[in-house]
């Protein structure tokens, strides 16, 4: 086993493990959740910055007691961890406003933490404004200014922690253009390796992963997949696509690997980290054509097919399946959509993407 | 009492129907001046600033009286089978969608006035993840422009807002938030200026809120005699009318007057000893939107159980959130009454706090709580206002039914529902 494999294969099954040492040694963690957390703010205020987890093997019974069903799982999931004081640990949480789950948790933990009925630190706000208006561009300037006075982020440790950010940003771009030229990188791999990646020491992380992308890969004769709308708890819609001979070699829409957008933020000050947030075309208020996106990923990863899952929950991406459909199929592609979906995916919706794998490789 | 159809829902007071009659001359005109006339108007969300385009004299649209409406002629069912043909997954939110569906329908023979013509605009706040997609997709189709309003976040806390929110509303809501509203606000006036080519005025702004205040002040006078008296003088399908009905046109001179005017009815009726049932034993809390394809519903307990729904949200409302010191700032008043307007009524701890205040206020001896399906704002901040009641005293039913869609609504079977969680709670 490698040191990268190693290392993902730790923080899948204890993904508190590395940001508990750190604070055990005496360092500072602030978790945060949801793409759109201006992660360089945190890592300027020299803080440990670890994305908050989604662990679906844990119980949410805790949060089921406040969460109305039209949370997304993730949140519930978070919701549950942070009752149950596994965050306790936490020097601060950000959650973002741009997320309308995400944004509600962030109200109903404070007013849990009133009622003594949760632990840990109390949550913060990222006020994120995604309009193309300059309101909203200075507003989130100020939303910026106001978490780095928040966590105590020095302006001259900006620099060097959007240069760690944009090291990242690198690697998951170098990944996803690879799966996309065709190498044998297998989804399911990617996929842990991605959502991994933000729960582990970040220098470390990205030595490891540099030096595995580094190896050389042949081509992949698989049929090629891209995977669109909501993120599952973990790789089990990837697996189910490479059991039936299939490969995902690209996603669109909330997925790790789509994290970053493809913009790196332009300049080192916090009013360019503001900027950049504010205009990425990432998460569900970003302003953007979707059908038009979801098709460039689909010619620049050349797939043979699209799969599109979304939740029951999803009340957001919902709207663009159609154009979305409309547009996948006007360019010849052959489109699963599976809407009202179980998180888990234990409603069939494995054995429909598997079906329709198979049913691409036999006519390919 | 006024005579009733079997089932049908029954208004008791004269104003009430007088307001109605209002409402249809006032759709007609409407309907006149935007379909006939071609006037520029716009669609906006019903947390919106219509104050703005009420002083510009631009005819409005709220969406969610326009969706009441739609339901009202039962047409959701059809455009909901309508939208999901053209393969939009049918989890969408359907408070919200309503109008779209009606659009995409595109059937001029059901449509009201035979479909919307060209709006200038619509307008929304982006208070759930949903309404970007929802709104920018219903500007397509009708071939217009969607101008979108933030929905920042607020940090101040306060579960007691509606104490200081009429006077103290620069700290209560935040001045920064405020701030972000007035500017778009004044984005929004420009645009309107652009497309219409009237004019927007500060000093009529200014003489529309004080009017508003005033008219407010009618309203929530109201509301506090209602709560403060027993028997219940006046049903929910009274007050609701007449709050909502001069509250799409605020500041007009009917709705001043109509204000008044029901707010003396009320008084005359309290005076008089009238009660909305004869045999008052339970005091009911309805929480959410209104109950728009079977407002009989509501008398449907009265007879059986003396069970009578004094309050709802829309006329106690007024007080704490339409009221508001100008202190020489018209838009940042309005902007006060906008920017959190949704947030009081579905986030902990500003629901919960006031719904638990309110029940207190009003002797409530249990509350029913609207669980919309498909509708996250709606069922937004439900379980800790449950549990809030709950602790203060409160019994509290969450009812899984959509305000605009009929499908999977049984009112004998609701009914029974009701009466078995009454007994439950011992109230019975």
């Amino acid at each position: 086993m490698n040191d990268l494999e190693a290392l993902v294969g730790r923080a899948l099954r204890d993904p508190l493990e590395a940001a508990r040492r750190h604070a055990a040694a005496g360092g500072r963690v602030v978790g945060y959740a949801g793409a759109e957390i201006p992660v360089e703010i945190i890592l300027a205020s020299g803080a440990f910055a670890l994305r908050l987890p989604v662990r679906p093997e844990l119980s949410t019974a805790s949060a089921d007691r406040y969460l109305e069903s039209g949370f997304s799982p993730e949140s519930r999931s978070l919701a549950a961890q942070y009752i149950d004081g596994a965050f306790a640990f936490l020097d601060a949480a950000v959650l973002p406003r741009s997320n309308d789950s995400l944004q509600r948790l962030y109200y109903y933990v404070w007013e849990l933490q009133a009622r003594g009925a949760c632990a840990g630190p109390a949550p913060l706000i990222f006020d994120l404004a995604k309009l193309p208006r300059i309101a909203s561009s200075l507003h989130t300037r100020r939303a910026a200014q106001r978490l780095a006075a928040e966590l105590g982020a020095a302006p001259a440790a900006l620099p060097a922690a959007i240069e760690r950010r944009n090291r990242r940003r690198s690697l998951f771009s170098q990944a996803n253009r690879l799966r996309a030229d065709g190498y044998a990188f297998a989804g399911s791999t990617m996929e842990r390796i991605f959502r991994a990646a933000d729960c582990c020491e970040p220098d470390e992380f990205d030595a490891a992963f540099a030096a595995w992308l580094s190896a050389p890969r042949p081509p992949d004769p698989r049929v090629r997949l891209v995977l669109a709308g909501n993120s599952a708890p973990d790789d089990r819609l990837h697996r189910a696509v490479e059991l039936a001979g299939g490969n995902v070699v690209a996603e669109y829409g909330e997925h790790a690997a789509c994290a970053f957008g493809h913009e790196r933020p332009a300049g080192d000050s916090l009013d360019a980290i503001a900027d950049h947030y504010w205009a990425a075309p990432i998460g569900s208020r970003a302003i953007a054509d979707r059908a038009e996106a979801l098709l460039a990923v689909c010619h620049s990863a050349r797939t043979d097919g699209v799969v599109i899952w979304l939740l029951e929950q999803e009340d957001a991406q919902i709207w663009d399946v159609p154009a979305q459909r409309a547009a996948v199929e006007s360019a010849g592609l052959p489109i699963l959509v599976l809407t009202r979906r179980s998180w888990l995916a234990d409603d069939g919706a494995l054995e429909r993407i598997a079906e329709f794998t198979r049913d691409l490789g036999a006519t390919r | 009492m006024s005579g009733r159809r079997d089932g049908q829902a029954r208004k008791d007071l004269q104003c009430t129907a007088d307001a109605l009659a209002f409402q249809k001359r006032y759709a007609a005109d409407l309907k006149r001046r935007v379909v006939e006339r071609g006037e520029p108007f716009v669609v906006a969300q019903a947390d919106t600033p219509h104050e703005i385009f009420h002083s510009m004299e631009i005819p409005l649209i709220t969406n969610q009286w326009w969706s009441a409406y739609i339901s009202a002629k039962q047409l959701s069912k059809p455009y909901f089978e309508k939208m999901r043909e053209r393969g939009y997954p049918d989890n969408g939110c359907r408070y919200c969608s309503l109008g779209l569906a009606c659009t995409l329908a595109n059937d001029p023979a059901t449509a009201p006035w035979g479909g919307l013509p060209k709006p200038t605009m619509l307008v929304a706040r982006l208070t759930c993840d949903c309404i970007q997609y929802v709104f920018g997709q219903w500007a397509e189709a009708l071939g217009t422009e969607f101008f979108a309003l933030e929905a920042p976040a607020w940090r101040r806390k306060d579960p007691r807002w509606f104490e200081s929110s009429n006077d103290r509303w620069e700290e209560v809501f935040e001045s920064e938030r405020i701030g972000l509203l007035v500017e778009e606000m004044h984005a929004l006036i420009a645009r309107l200026q652009e497309k219409t080519g009237r004019v927007f005025s500060e000093s009529r702004l200014t003489v529309l809120m004080d009017r508003i205040n005033e008219q407010e002040r009618y309203i929530a006078e109201a509301a506090g005699i209602i709560g403060a008296t027993r028997p219940c003088p006046v049903s929910i399908l009274d007050q609701v009318p007449n709050t909502m009905i001069p509250q799409w046109h605020r500041g007009s001179d009917w709705a001043v007057a109509h204000a008044r005017r029901f707010r003396d009815e009320v008084v005359a009726r309290t005076k008089a000893g009238a009660a909305v049932s004869g045999n008052e034993r339970i005091r009911l809390m309805w929480i959410g939107a209104g109950l728009w394809h079977d407002q009989g519903f509501y008398n449907a307990l009265e007879t059986d159980l003396g069970a009578v729904f004094v309050w709802s949200m829309y006329m106690p409302f007024a007080g704490p959130q339409y009221i508001r010191a100008l202190h020489g700032k018209p838009l940042h008043a309005l902007a006060s009454r906008i920017c959190s307007m949704n947030e009081v009524l579905h986030l902990p701890p500003w629901m919960n706090g006031w719904m638990v205040s309110e029940a207190q206020r009003c002797g409530i001896d249990a509350a029913v709580i609207l669980v919309p399906p498909d509708s996250r704002l709606s069922q937004s901040g439900i379980n800790i206002t449950r549990l809030s009641l709950e602790e203060s005293g409160v019994p509290t039913l969450l009812l899984d039914a959509d305000m605009v869609d009929a499908q999977g609504w049984s009112r004998d079977v609701i009914v029974k529902h009701m009466a078995e969680f009454l007994r439950n709670a011992g109230l019975g």
